[in-house]
């Protein structure tokens, strides 16, 4: 009973699920886009030093790609609301 | 004649406190890129302007003011609203001559219910309110970006290992620009419309726009070009705390620490959350330096960020209270007067921080007591340590 007042009041002042869905969509940009890029650069400097050139600079463009269209889908959510 | 004097004197003030917002954010967005030298100083800041300059004209949302839900707002007067924005103002000049990372806009709504106290009573305060836009974001903004933060920077490391390849920090320079435009650009979009938000305020109360108006141009033109300004001329004291004293921001550290800050801002703003950007930036910087294996944190820097925190919102608003007492129910000759006791006193405190001048030449001129990990962005602090 105590708990279910807690979350109660709790709701009273926060939107839990904009919060869940706040902290969801942040971690999988923030960590998604940085993983993405560590990628790219890691694919980079392989390139850089003659391994598999080829690929690699592949695996930066296709990292390139899709940081380009999360920020943009992220840009337009926002401005779009 | 009297009436357009009170509105012109309440303009200006509106302005001000956005271009105090301005500078002292310029860390949010900057900090981290000036400390790594992904940018020059200067260079930073006018790019931080421009796109300031450029979110303040993206989104015109100023139908939900700062001070919406807050407060009754139909006790709100100009008088109320000058001594809010003059409440805010003190307390943004304070944080920054400590160069202490603070949120404006907590200032601002501090200053709010200060004034609004003082005019019409505590039952003009939704204290519940208070509670769900200032209190419980306050506490969850640096925790959802220390951690969104701390995690992209230890997988970063692990995934791009920059410790054994050192030339990849000019690749994660360059991704800096990328993340600090976008957390600059989200600066503006939120930021400027505070100000476009009491500004309209002020011309509502003053029977020169509609309810539910959209703001004339000038006003936006203004505040844009207000927060541009402050952003551009740097607050180079919060930009070095932000910077250098909090934690060493190695390159990958920085972009990490952005990219977590304009995830979290752009999600919160889309989902309605009314986090502070610099508690958003702050938090990341922190986990930045927990995600990182080898880094140091200062904590007693993060304990006093924390400590100006809890006291912005009383602190704006006894300020606010103190001034809503002199001038609510008076003329414009009040406010005019106090007014200009405030520009006395806000260019002392200028003067006072001219003894230990921080500017764009020795921002980065800062050594970590607990003894810094240099490399070659900070060539100030290779010869301190040498």
């Amino acid at each position: 009973m105590a708990g279910r007042a807690g979350v109660d009041q709790a709701a009273e002042y926060l939107d839990i699920a904009v919060l869940r869905n706040v902290f969801i969509v942040s971690l999988v940009a923030g960590v998604g886009l940085s993983i993405l890029f560590a990628i790219g650069v890691r694919s980079m400097i392989r390139a850089d030093h003659g391994e598999a050139v080829t690929a690699n600079r592949a695996v930066v463009g296709i990292c390139l790609v899709l940081m380009t269209g999360v920020v943009g889908l992220g840009l337009w959510a926002v401005l779009a609301k | 004649m009297h009436d357009v004097v009170l509105l012109t004197v309440v303009v200006i003030t509106a302005l001000t406190f956005d271009f105090t917002n301005g500078f002292h954010d310029t860390a949010n967005a900057m900090a981290t890129s000036i400390a790594t030298g992904a940018l020059k100083p200067k260079a930073a800041v006018a790019l931080s302007a421009v796109l300031n300059l450029v979110g303040a004209f993206l989104s015109i949302k100023v139908a939900a003011t700062i001070a919406g839900g807050i407060v009754d707002s139909t006790v709100i007067t100009l008088p109320i609203v000058f001594a809010a924005l003059l409440g805010a103002i003190a307390w943004n000049i304070a944080t920054w001559s400590f160069g202490l990372p603070s949120s404006s806009s907590h200032a601002l709504i501090g200053g709010v219910i200060g004034a609004t106290f003082v005019a019409a009573g505590a039952s003009a305060i939704h204290g519940s309110s208070v509670v769900a836009k200032v209190i419980v974001p306050a506490v969850l903004a640096p925790i959802i970006a220390g951690i969104v933060s701390a995690l992209a920077t230890r997988l970063t490391y692990q995934l791009a290992r920059p410790d054994e390849h050192s030339e990849s920090r000019r690749y994660f320079r360059l991704g800096q620009l990328a993340s600090a435009s976008l957390v600059s650009l989200a600066h503006g979009t939120n930021d400027a419309q505070k100000t476009m938000g009491v500004v309209t305020l002020a011309l509502i109360a003053d029977h020169r726009l509609q309810p539910g108006g959209d703001p004339p141009f000038w006003v936006i033109l203004a505040c844009a070009v207000a927060i541009a300004a402050g952003t551009y001329l740097g607050g180079w004291r919060v930009v070095r705390t932000m910077g250098h004293r909090i934690t060493h921001i190695d390159a990958p550290q920085g972009f990490t620490a952005q990219t977590a800050a304009a995830a979290v801002l752009l999600s919160a703003s889309q989902g309605g959350l009314p986090l502070s950007t610099t508690h958003i930036t702050s938090g990341s910087v922190v986990g930045s330096g927990l995600g990182r294996k080898d880094a140091h944190i200062q904590w007693r820097m993060v304990g006093s960020m924390a400590i100006a925190w809890v006291l912005t919102l009383p602190a704006a608003a006894v300020v606010a209270a103190g001034i809503g007492w002199i001038v609510d129910g008076g003329g414009t000759v009040q406010v005019v007067s106090v007014g200009v006791v405030s520009m006395v006193l806000l260019a002392a405190v200028w003067w006072w921080s001219r003894r230990h001048p921080v500017t764009a030449n020795n921002v980065n001129d800062w050594s970590d007591p607990a003894g810094a990990i240099v490399d070659d962005a900070h060539p100030m602090l290779t010869e301190r340590a040498s």
